[in-house]
């Protein structure tokens, strides 16, 4: 239950842009229960923060709002930070159990033999990393691009719960996290 | 300044209290087993302490002039005494209370004492190594810190400053090596000078290089916990004093509001003992972090490397984890750093600010969370919060430093060093 709670109280925040990077990182690295999601998440957001220049989410949303979304706004380091920070809350996302996201890949005769998973089980996991990464690379405030916001949510869910159900990901979330603050400190 | 009468004569309450229930103890003959005395007097200037702070006196008694974060630290202090674990409560822990709060509140009302604390360091070393808590190594850490910044204090200037932090900073490890021990009531003490002689450092050269060096300090500690074997590496909060040493000095613009935050996050974290209640320094870690990114210069890549480097140590390895026993004592530090970690900008004397985004996301947080919560147990879930004491509360079983064995060479050693400590604080101009 803590962890459905933690992942729920990530989710508030990034859905309603409200709160700061700190919180979420420490929403999203408990919530996901693994030390390289929460590494990785921490390396994004603390890149969408420097290169914002405002560690609030509502700023960062706001900045969005005005000088145009993340992903395609700004230098080419800058743009690059956005995509990297995204494709780090991407793979940083674990599906629940965590000890099957970190077990060696199923056979497919194991796969067709594993119990079926409900849907909202595998999103509710994932939701809160999906809707962070959207966030940081298309994710203008209410008075911006709003409906393109929306449609890089729904997009980010559909990506990241079909990564998380495929396989974990830690090293390459870490990594892109990393590059992510690279160049927001290069495009700073 | 607010004081009254009834604050000063609190405020030789908190002074004395400790040191008075060891003496009425010994005069109505309780055993030596009986700690309900040294427990009752540590709790009286606890107590004490928080009244004082939380009703904005500020007492004057004789040379004992407590500001705010002198008032903090001594009820932190007092704290720390009632938390220690039971096999190392030894009533000399409640004369080292008394002779800590002594040196914690010295000074005259707006200028806080420099060598109230550095002799309150020396005799305190000397009082807790009779408790045959510490071990060697760290007494001769302690002993040379308190040297270090007993010189610094006898040189003066920049120079003089620099080796006061480097000192505290030494003191500071030492004491909070291990938790849970008599050794720890070291570290508020160690704090507050550092907070009180760094800002004569602010904005310099040296600045700049001795919050490099406190921070490769701060991430060795934390990467020698993920690499050493278990039972010998540091407890986890003792990567946290360099740090907040390293944001008082001031490298950066805005590293000084993160300062405070840290030590109260530090003290808290030392409280408790489990890796979880390192979140206690989320506030002060929030605004460093704020700041290093702002930062102009060379020290704010440098810094920041150092940081990652920290939060990655302090997340690898082994967390440490014990089966641990709640305590009455423990379920007030948990809510008081929940408290704090909650909003930090209601503990006014640490004077953050700039943390209205963060105190914001930690209310939809907590609201959310506990909505999800609820309705996660209306659903049939299972509430699994058992574990969360055993990773907030460190077991009685966690040692990082085996006792010393007491000899009169040690306690001659430990004595002499604070005999030198207190001959360099004596000069014309102290």
């Amino acid at each position: 239950m803590p962890r459905a709670a933690l992942l729920a109280a990530a989710f508030a925040l990034a859905v309603t842009s409200r709160g700061d990077v700190v919180v979420l990182t420490l929403l999203l690295g408990f919530g996901a229960a693994r030390r390289a999601s929460g590494l990785a998440s921490a390396l994004a957001l603390t890149a969408a923060f420097v290169r914002w220049g405002s560690p609030a989410l509502g700023a960062i949303a706001g900045g969005q709002a005005v000088l145009g979304p993340a992903g395609w706004t700004g230098s080419a380091a800058a743009v690059a930070s956005a995509w990297c920070s995204a494709f780090a809350l991407v793979f940083a996302a674990v599906s629940w159990p965590v000890a099957a996201a970190t077990a060696p890949a199923p056979s497919r005769r194991d796969r067709r033999q594993r119990a079926p998973r409900t849907l909202a089980a595998s999103v509710y996991p994932v939701a809160p990393f999906a809707i962070a990464a959207a966030d940081v690379v298309v994710g203008p405030a209410p008075g911006g691009a709003l409906a393109l916001r929306v449609l890089a949510s729904v997009i980010a869910l559909v990506v990241t719960t079909l990564v998380a159900r495929w396989r974990s990901l830690p090293l390459l979330a870490c990594t892109s996290g990393a590059l992510a603050l690279l160049c927001a400190g290069l495009a700073r | 300044m607010t004081s009254s009468a009834w604050a000063d004569a609190l405020l030789v309450a908190v002074v004395l209290a400790p040191l008075a229930t060891m003496v009425l103890a010994v005069a109505v003959a309780a055993p030596n087993h009986d700690q309900r005395w040294t427990i009752g007097g540590c709790a009286i200037a606890a107590m004490g302490a928080a009244v004082l702070l939380v009703s904005g006196q500020h007492p004057h008694v004789s040379r004992l002039a407590p500001d705010d974060v002198a008032l903090a630290a001594a009820g932190a202090t007092a704290f720390l005494a009632i938390g220690v674990r039971a096999s190392a409560r030894a009533p000399t822990v409640a004369a080292a209370v008394t002779v800590v709060t002594c040196g914690i509140a010295s000074g005259s009302p707006g200028h806080p004492s420099t060598v109230g604390p550095v002799l309150a360091i020396a005799a305190a070393i000397v009082l807790l190594t009779l408790t045959h808590g510490p071990g060697r190594i760290t007494i001769a850490a302690l002993s040379t810190g308190a040297v270090v910044v007993a010189a610094g204090v006898r040189t003066g200037g920049h120079g003089g400053a620099a080796a006061v932090i480097i000192g505290v900073a030494l003191v500071g490890i030492a004491a909070s090596i291990s938790t849970r021990r008599a050794i720890n009531l070291l570290t508020p003490l160690a704090l507050l000078l550092g907070l009180h002689v760094a800002p004569a450092l602010t904005d310099t050269a040296q600045a700049r290089w001795l919050a490099v060096a406190l921070g490769v300090a701060g991430a060795g500690l934390a990467l020698l916990r993920a690499i050493a074997p278990r039972g010998a590496a540091p407890a986890l909060c003792a990567a946290l004093v360099p740090w907040t040493l390293a944001a008082a000095v001031g490298p950066l613009s805005g590293t000084g509001v993160a300062a405070r935050a840290l030590a109260a996050g530090t003290v808290i974290a030392l409280a408790l003992g489990g890796p979880l209640a390192l979140l206690a320094a989320t506030p002060g870690g929030a605004l460093l972090a704020y700041a290093i990114a702002d930062g102009q210069g060379w020290p704010r890549p440098v810094l920041a490397v150092l940081v990652l480097a920290t939060v990655f140590g302090l997340t690898q390895g082994h967390a440490g984890v014990t089966a641990a026993r709640l305590r009455v004592v423990d379920v007030i530090a948990i809510a008081g750093g929940a408290w704090f970690v909650l909003r930090p900008t209601s503990w006014t004397w640490t004077r953050v600010a700039g943390l209205r985004a963060y105190s914001d996301g930690a209310a939809l947080a907590v609201a959310s969370a506990l909505i999800a919560g609820v309705l996660v147990a209306m659903t049939g879930g299972r509430p699994a919060t058992e574990p969360l004491a055993s990773w907030m509360v460190a077991g009685e079983d966690q040692d990082s430093s085996p006792p010393a064995r007491l000899g009169p060479g040690m306690v001659a050693a430990t004595a002499l060093t604070g005999l030198i400590a207190a001959a360099l604080v004596r000069s014309a101009r102290l």
